[in-house]
């Protein structure tokens, strides 16, 4: 049972504290796409250790669990059946009804996006026109410079005819953009930090995670777009589809956006071009971000044998 | 979104491809398919865009012709302006381009380029 325990406990450390240390990925330092990476694992890190946690402690007998790291024999594990009864029950209950939230709103969810994207997908096949060169691509007759992504299986980047009155420049980097939105699967990464804080808002790493996430993406696909047209393409893009706000919105607040994004450009650190680098910095960054949890799991497992050890020499 | 179904934009495309009015029963003949719909369902359905303000109709002998109220581009233009006008919802359906930020997501952003790069005031 210590392994399960310490898996909860360190699911409960990432949970409580990531947002403290993951907040400090976002830095012009950093290329987004690694802040990115590093908010998505210590998610996933979060629900995977509770869901572990919780499925070894139903396994019965599970002491041959902790056996594998020679800690069958703890106090944890051969402590009193009715103790060792109410852990394991609470354990259980806790994250299976924080699992069932989850799994009930995410279906709610993804039928109400799944219903959404094939009504707009019917009218983008009658209203646009599919590039010839790539099928994921429709273009839409309108003046305004507009550009969108939708995600899901059939991902589709979607442009008005005003965008292919920009400068060649503006205009790659604006369809790069919105490709590396479908490439780096980011409408399912959102979805995900939001289903969950939605689920169970409670949770201060779920709460913080959408903004963070949704943050992340945009610059992680605005340092794609500038690899492939240059700072300066990106920069006149965002110039040009800025002065056309929303009416929802007001000027200001578009403005701002766009001049944040324009003020991260500057000091960024050039991302590596070779992909081969870039896949190994994003291993190291996954790996990194699992370090907190990891060395959770040890330090629990590491106070249960001190304290059994000194239950057993004092007790 | 537009309030238009997949039917109604089915009739609307035949409409907006004809050059001169048509009946129901020329947008019949022109609905691609393999399955044949209802008279009445085209009917219906015609009836429903006119109502909409999507088609245009005038009477001629028994029957009525219809014609498209908006252009295939209207429509484009009226679509690009629903993307817009709900681009502000926290929503991962759409990631649209030039998205104004939230307000937790510009403080975020500022935060993360003030630790880089203290203003200059000193505030």
């Amino acid at each position: 049972m210590t392994l399960a325990l310490g898996l909860l406990a360190a699911a409960l450390l990432v949970a409580v504290t990531g947002p403290h240390y993951l907040d400090k990925t976002l830095s012009p330092r950093i290329p987004p796409g690694l802040a990115l990476t590093a908010w998505t694992v210590s998610t996933l890190f979060v629900v995977a250790a509770a869901c572990g946690g919780a499925v070894l402690l139903g396994i019965p007998h599970n002491e041959s669990v902790d056996g594998l790291v020679g800690m069958a024999n703890t106090c944890i594990n051969t402590g009193r059946y009715l103790e060792q009864t109410i852990v394991r029950v609470t354990g259980i209950g806790v994250v299976a009804c924080a699992g069932l939230r989850v799994l009930v709103v995410a279906v709610r969810r993804s039928r109400q996006h799944t219903a959404r994207r094939d009504e707009h997908l019917s009218l983008l096949r009658f209203l646009g026109i599919r590039e010839a060169t790539d099928p994921r691509v429709f273009w839409l007759p309108e003046n305004t410079p507009v550009a969108y992504s939708m995600g899901g299986r059939r991902g589709t980047v979607v442009a008005t005819t005003g965008v292919t009155g920009l400068d060649p420049p503006a205009r790659e980097a604006i369809l790069a953009h919105e490709r590396a939105h479908l490439r780096g699967r980011h409408h399912e990464l959102v979805a995900l930090a939001e289903v969950l804080a939605w689920a169970l808002p409670f949770v201060p790493l779920f709460r913080a995670a959408p903004t963070a996430v949704r943050v992340s993406v945009e610059l992680a696909a605005d340092t794609a777009a500038v690899r492939v047209c240059g700072k300066e393409g990106l920069r006149r893009a965002l110039c040009a589809v800025e002065s056309h706000t929303t009416p929802r919105e007001s000027l200001a607040m578009s403005r701002e956006a766009v001049e944040l994004r324009l003020r991260w450009l500057d000091p960024a650190r050039q991302p590596p071009g070779n992909t081969l680098r870039r896949r190994a910095e994003y291993l190291v960054a996954s790996f990194a971000s699992l370090l907190p949890g990891l060395t959770g799991v040890v330090l629990f497992s590491g106070c249960a044998l001190v304290g059994c050890l000194a239950l057993r020499t004092f007790g | 979104m537009l309030g238009l179904g997949e039917l109604e934009l089915k009739v609307m495309n035949v409409l907006w491809a004809a050059e001169k009015p048509l009946r129901v029963r020329d947008v019949l003949e022109r609905l691609p398919g393999q399955r044949k719909l209802a008279y009445t369902t085209v009917m219906t359905v015609l009836d429903h865009l006119h109502t909409k303000g999507w088609a245009n109709r005038a009477k001629d002998g028994r029957a009525y012709r219809y014609t498209p109220a908006r252009t295939r581009e209207e429509a484009g233009a009226g679509l690009i302006r629903e993307v817009l006008e709900s681009s502000g919802d926290a929503d991962s359906v759409l990631l649209h381009f030039a998205r104004s930020a939230s307000g937790h997501e510009s403080r975020l952003l500022r935060r993360a380029l003030d630790r880089w790069e203290p203003p200059e005031n000193g505030s």
